[in-house]
């Protein structure tokens, strides 16, 4: 059974309707990106699973039991997290104090301490500048803060959007390594990407969208040796 | 910094000291400015007594601050909440013969209680909303409050008898002993609100809340609760600002929006949302303001004319106030 399913989901703006019978799983411990051109609906996806966005239709399972309707902090309870894009941290905080926002939810110190050990051996730049504010640092460091703060609470989970966006190609790299390095300790990861080629190497699987609808599914290697994927979307190389 | 962010730094620095020695030229013009000892000790008492009544102007300034910080709601009300504290302590004063400032204990949770359900009512609808729909709500309830107060307690001016005793705090400055209570009860309430947004568990979710609703969501903050939390706490600071006032100047149903327009010149010149730079405020437009009423003649409606000045300079040469916020 698929930790996270999507089954024909449809979702949008208010009235405009954004995704299309949406479907796809993620099992436990894989890597599993969505790609497609601007407008395919790839974030849209993480925000209906947060229940951000209008519900239309279909069904989300997540473990066993439906998140529709679910409130945001409640899906995190239960064990997935999502990561927006754009590097999202509270500018004004500390690191530490970002990191203990991922933990809202954990009342247990103990807890808080070794989710913060564990995120700090991951990232070991964030327990360099624990004490800093988050907005002084580099746009890398606060993706990997950003990154961080969702493995906080040990979510079972994760859904990265666009981690790699605006990075030099040097932090790319290593925001990847850090991604292939968090599922390797037992995470699985669902991955939004502009950055088709890097993302399909280190996934497992992975799902073309395109205009809000299902259109290619494979493995990262199939996917990568699609002739029609790689002229469509891996075409111009390694796109940032 | 960037380059244009420390020019208009410098502009403001430059206009505040405009602003600091007109109230000392236009004395001099008037004759009111003498450089004898006894004039000095006047002013060292109205610099002494603009701290104290800052100190109260800041808090609930820091109550306007919060909400627009956390939901970008501008409270028009905010004044006539401080209005409301000032009744809700003569209530007690005068029917219940409660001490103004142990009526605190009470009147505070029942400002908490009615800002959660201000919030749950009318503000929740305009979260999200365009700022001038929520500028326009919070008038309306202004108004709403304000004849609602005239028609329970009439427009009569009330006042507190309150500890009216002179302190000699130095050899030449002797300041109302309520004044100087009335401080210390500010920072005190001041300090604790600082500490808990500093520190607890629920006031950084409540700072995490201000600087970006959709992560806090996602860190699993529930912030609708926030909403509830940060209004609450508004509201209890602005009746606790009602009640300072209300043991030192005399009101009416129509004091607050005095109070309103202040609390926006300080948090202007602080900077919108941003905590210390309300209580800096706070004490720079109290210290201006009796300044003024000092030195130049037909004082009143040159303190009102004082405070909306440096409101309307500040927005233009540095519309993010002395802290610098940037427009979102």
């Amino acid at each position: 059974m698929p930790l996270l399913e999507l089954r024909g989901v449809s979702a949008g703006y208010g009235s405009i309707q954004i995704l299309h019978d949406v479907s796809l799983q993620v099992n436990a411990g894989e890597i599993v990106s969505v790609i497609g051109p601007n407008g395919a609906g790839k974030s849209t996806t993480f925000k209906v699973i947060m229940g951000f966005i209008t519900y239309l239709g279909g069904e989300i399972v997540f473990d066993g039991s439906s998140l529709v309707g679910e409130r945001p902090d409640r899906i995190l309870a239960r064990g997935l997290a999502y990561v927006p894009q754009g590097r999202v941290v509270f500018s004004q905080m500390t690191v530490r104090e970002n990191l203990e926002m991922g933990a809202y939810l954990e009342r247990d110190r103990a807890k808080i301490a070794a989710a913060m050990d564990y995120v700090f051996s991951i990232f070991p730049r964030l327990a360099e500048r624990a004490r800093q504010l988050a907005g002084s640092m580099s746009g890398g460091e606060q993706q990997m803060l950003a990154m961080g703060r969702g493995l906080m609470m040990r979510p079972r989970m994760m859904m990265l959007d666009e981690p790699s966006l605006g990075l030099s190609p040097r932090l790319v790299d290593e925001v990847f390594d850090k991604t292939v390095a968090m599922a390797q300790s037992g995470l699985t990861v669902m991955l939004v990407e502009q950055n088709a080629a890097r993302a399909l190497e280190v996934s497992q699987r992975a799902y073309v969208l395109e205009l809000g609808r299902n259109r290619y599914e494979g493995t990262g290697p199939e996917l990568l040796a699609n002739p029609e994927v790689r002229t469509m979307y891996l075409g111009g190389g390694v796109r940032v | 910094m960037e380059k244009s962010d420390v020019r208009s730094l410098y502009l403001l620095a430059a206009f505040l000291v405009c602003a600091y020695s007109l109230p000392f030229l236009i004395g001099i013009q008037f004759g009111t400015v003498r450089a004898d000892e006894q004039w000095f000790a006047y002013l060292a008492t109205v610099v002494f007594a603009g701290i104290l009544q800052g100190g109260v102007y800041a808090m609930f300034a820091v109550g306007l601050t919060l909400i627009f910080g956390v939901m970008r709601i501008i409270n028009a009300a905010h004044g006539e909440m401080v209005m409301m504290g000032a009744y809700l302590t003569w209530v007690a004063f005068f029917y219940l013969g409660v001490d103004p400032l142990l009526a605190l204990v009470f009147t505070l949770p029942i400002a908490f209680l009615l800002g959660v359900a201000l919030q749950k009512v009318l503000l929740n609808a305009v979260v999200g909303q365009p700022e001038l729909t929520a500028l326009l709500v919070t008038f309306g309830l202004g108004l709403t409050m304000i004849y609602v107060a005239e028609l329970i307690f009439t427009t009569d001016f009330r006042t507190i008898p309150y500890a009216p005793q002179t302190v000699q705090v130095t050899r030449t400055i002797a300041v109302g002993q309520n004044k100087l209570i009335s401080f210390v009860m500010a920072v005190s309430i001041s300090a604790a609100v600082y500490l808990f947004l500093k520190f607890s568990r629920l006031g950084k979710a409540i700072r995490a809340t201000a600087l970006n609703a959709e992560v806090a969501m996602v860190c699993g903050i529930n912030v609708q609760r926030i909403y509830l939390v940060t209004t609450g706490i508004a509201v209890a600071l602005a009746v606790a600002g009602g009640a300072l006032v209300s043991i030192q100047f005399g009101f009416n149903p129509e004091t607050g929006v005095v109070y309103t327009l202040q609390a926006f010149a300080i948090v202007i010149l602080g900077g919108r949302g941003h905590y210390v730079g309300a209580l800096i405020g706070g004490l720079m437009l109290a210290v201006l303001e009796n300044l003024v009423s000092l030195m130049i003649p037909n004082g009143t409606a040159a303190v009102e004319l004082a405070a909306y000045g440096l409101m309307i300079f500040v927005l233009l040469i540095r519309p993010g106030g002395l802290m610098g916020v940037k427009e979102a």
